[in-house]
């Protein structure tokens, strides 16, 4: 019996610490979930999308966007510019090359410390892009808006781990009837395992 | 018979492994499973054929893919819905049918993945107490138990990629019984019937009619199995969606690319090659019925060697590789690395629920991590590391492959 206790502790112990290990090499915790990716925009020299946001953190590092490179012919700068209210307050640009058609792609830039509850808008401009090697922006029908993922900078990573852990007993809670019957069912799995006569216990 | 204290044990590594099994359950999760079962649930509402009835209604469905399952999968998993529905709760359709992102947010998911994967349960637990009867030494048996029920491979196929291949890897596992016992048309039988859930066992049969004594048992065999896989597809090989979505899917394209062009259009199939030299080999050389587990072996190692696998195939040989562990140890180290590499290969794939993504259940968070593909990517060309792996694995698998066919000689 000594290999599938063994076996066991250390199944047991994978399945606690792995999500703990693997969420501490999170460095960026998303505001948002995605809005729906509906239609799109052709961006290009002249076209300039705007989008307002509220901050809901401090430490605003990143905006993720979804764009279409179609055929992967755009190979100019698309520029993302924050600003609070008229005053830029960062800058990033990413280059067509480094954008897949459809994919999702985060501009980066130094976090915005005390960024929390703070109202930015985000344009995006491509000045040198012709029409014909326009990249084009998904928007969302829902929120008539760019579908936009705002990032942040994670501030304590033993807040993350807890609020990992917490949200599985919350989200299990939640539904009380399964919880119930499932720790009901480990429970009883256990007592059976420990009233189950051990072997050494009887003469043969 | 087991004495009593054998007996003890068992039921103690019994409950062990199923508490493992328990807490893994709900907490992981390959969207495998909810495709699968969204489109399963059509069942309940009457379609039959499933095959033409996605191609039909895509803009309707939130989930457009395929069923690339054969016709048993579709009913089994169907009819288990039917019967357990009310255990689900009313948002349960709901979830199945959400594509969004947000889905594995909902109150109940785990209470879904659950009940879902409780078949697996049975089935692996079946495939447990199967292994035990291919010995009638007592420490042989308990040894098998444990190696299923407490292998890290098996695990993490069954329950953290929701592997439905359970289903057929029971009734191959049964068929080799059958066979070793002599039954060889109802071992053929078995095959055909587990080729009804997915293909892959119908690459056992020509192994399993070498084996036959006659050329009667050999008509027997060929009936039975391609019969019964016959009798199981006929209804749904009018259907332009089942030719496509099965005959020309995964394992088959998969097993048929990957060539060396001879030129005027021709190829040699890597795959096909190496499993007919197995064969041949066999044909010509005296055989008794317990090799027969080193041909599934051997075929099934060819197979992850030629082709670019899906994690989940791995499952298939699991089961053999545990009863050969069990008569020979020192083999463990070489198949414990191969497994490793194996396991690496698809890992480095650039699909999230290849790794990280298995977690998102528990929190979204977990889709914000770096896959192994990216963080690898920026040192070294991934592809690269994978064609090392690969061919390492390939390697290893042609030593034991070479080992089993000389060496193998345990009588069931």
């Amino acid at each position: 019996m000594n290999f599938e206790i063994k076996v066991f502790r250390l199944t047991f112990l994978v399945i606690v610490t792995i999500p703990a290990l693997l969420i501490l090499s999170l460095n960026e915790i998303p505001g948002r979930v995605q809005p729906s990716l509906d239609f799109t925009q052709k961006i290009y020299e002249g076209v300039v999308l705007e989008q307002d946001f509220k901050s809901v953190n401090n430490n605003l590092t990143a905006i993720g966007i979804s764009i279409k490179n179609p055929n992967l012919v755009n190979n100019k700068d698309i520029i993302l510019t924050i600003f609070d209210g008229d005053q830029i307050l960062e800058k990033a640009v990413l280059n067509g090359f480094n954008i897949p058609d459809g994919s999702f792609v985060k501009f980066g830039f130094p976090a915005l410390k005390q960024s929390k509850n703070n109202t930015y808008s985000f344009i995006l401009t491509a000045p040198n892009v012709l029409s014909i090697e326009a990249l084009e922006v998904f928007l969302s029908d829902s929120e008539q808006s760019i579908s936009f993922v705002d990032f942040y900078l994670p501030q304590n990573s033993i807040y993350l781990i807890q609020n990992v852990y917490f949200g599985i007993l919350s989200k299990l809670f939640a539904d009380r009837f399964f919880a119930l019957s499932y720790f009901s069912l480990i429970i009883i799995l256990c007592i059976c395992l420990i009233k189950a006569p051990k072997s050494r216990n009887f003469k043969t | 018979m087991f004495n009593l204290i054998t007996k003890l044990e068992l039921k103690r590594v019994l409950i062990l492994a199923i508490i493992i099994r328990v807490l893994l359950m709900p907490f992981s999760f390959h969207p495998d499973i909810k495709v699968y079962n969204f489109q399963s649930s059509f069942l309940k509402k009457g379609i039959m054929d499933i095959y033409s009835y996605i191609p039909l209604n895509k803009d309707k469905l939130s989930i457009k893919e395929e069923y690339v399952y054969f016709p048993l999968t579709y009913f089994s998993i169907g009819a288990y819905q039917i019967i357990t529905i009310p255990l689900f709760g009313d948002d349960f359709i709901d979830w199945l049918s959400d594509a969004s992102q947000t889905a594995n947010e909902r109150v109940g998911v785990f209470r879904y993945l659950f009940l879902l994967k409780l078949p697996y349960l049975f089935f692996d637990l079946i495939i447990a107490f199967l292994l035990m009867s291919f010995f009638s030494n007592n420490s042989q048996k308990r040894k098998v138990f444990s190696y299923w029920l407490f292998n890290p491979f098996s695990l993490v196929l069954v329950y953290v990629f929701s592997n439905i291949d359970i289903i057929p890897v029971t009734l191959t596992v049964l068929s080799l019984l059958l066979a070793l016992r002599k039954k060889i048309t109802l071992a053929a039988l078995l095959l055909g019937i587990a080729a009804g859930f997915k293909g892959y066992p119908l690459l056992f049969i020509p192994f399993l009619l070498l084996y036959s004594r006659s050329l009667k048992e050999r008509i027997l065999v060929s009936f039975f199995s391609f019969g019964m896989f016959f009798i199981i597809i006929a209804p749904f090989l009018g259907s332009s969606g089942f030719r496509e979505a099965t005959l020309t899917s995964g394992l088959t394209t998969r097993l048929l690319t990957g060539g060396i062009n001879i030129g005027f259009g021709e190829s040699l199939i890597l795959g096909i090659v190496s499993i007919a030299i197995l064969f041949f080999y066999r044909l010509t050389a005296h055989n008794n019925i317990n090799t027969l587990i080193t041909d599934y072996i051997s075929l099934l190692l060819l197979l992850y060697s030629f082709m670019h696998f899906h994690i989940q195939w791995f499952l298939w040989i699991l089961p053999f590789v545990v009863l050969i562990l069990t008569i020979q140890n020192r083999l463990i180290p070489l198949f414990f690395l191969l497994g490793i590499i194996g396991f690496l290969i698809p890992f480095l794939y650039q699909d999230k629920y290849m790794s990280v993504g298995l977690l998102t259940v528990i929190s979204p968070l977990y889709n914000q991590l770096s896959l192994p593909y990216d963080v690898l990517s920026r040192i070294y060309n991934v592809n690269t590391i994978q064609g090392i792996l690969h061919s390492t694995f390939l390697g290893g698998s042609l030593v034991l492959i070479n080992k089993l066919l000389k060496e193998f000689d345990h009588e069931f």
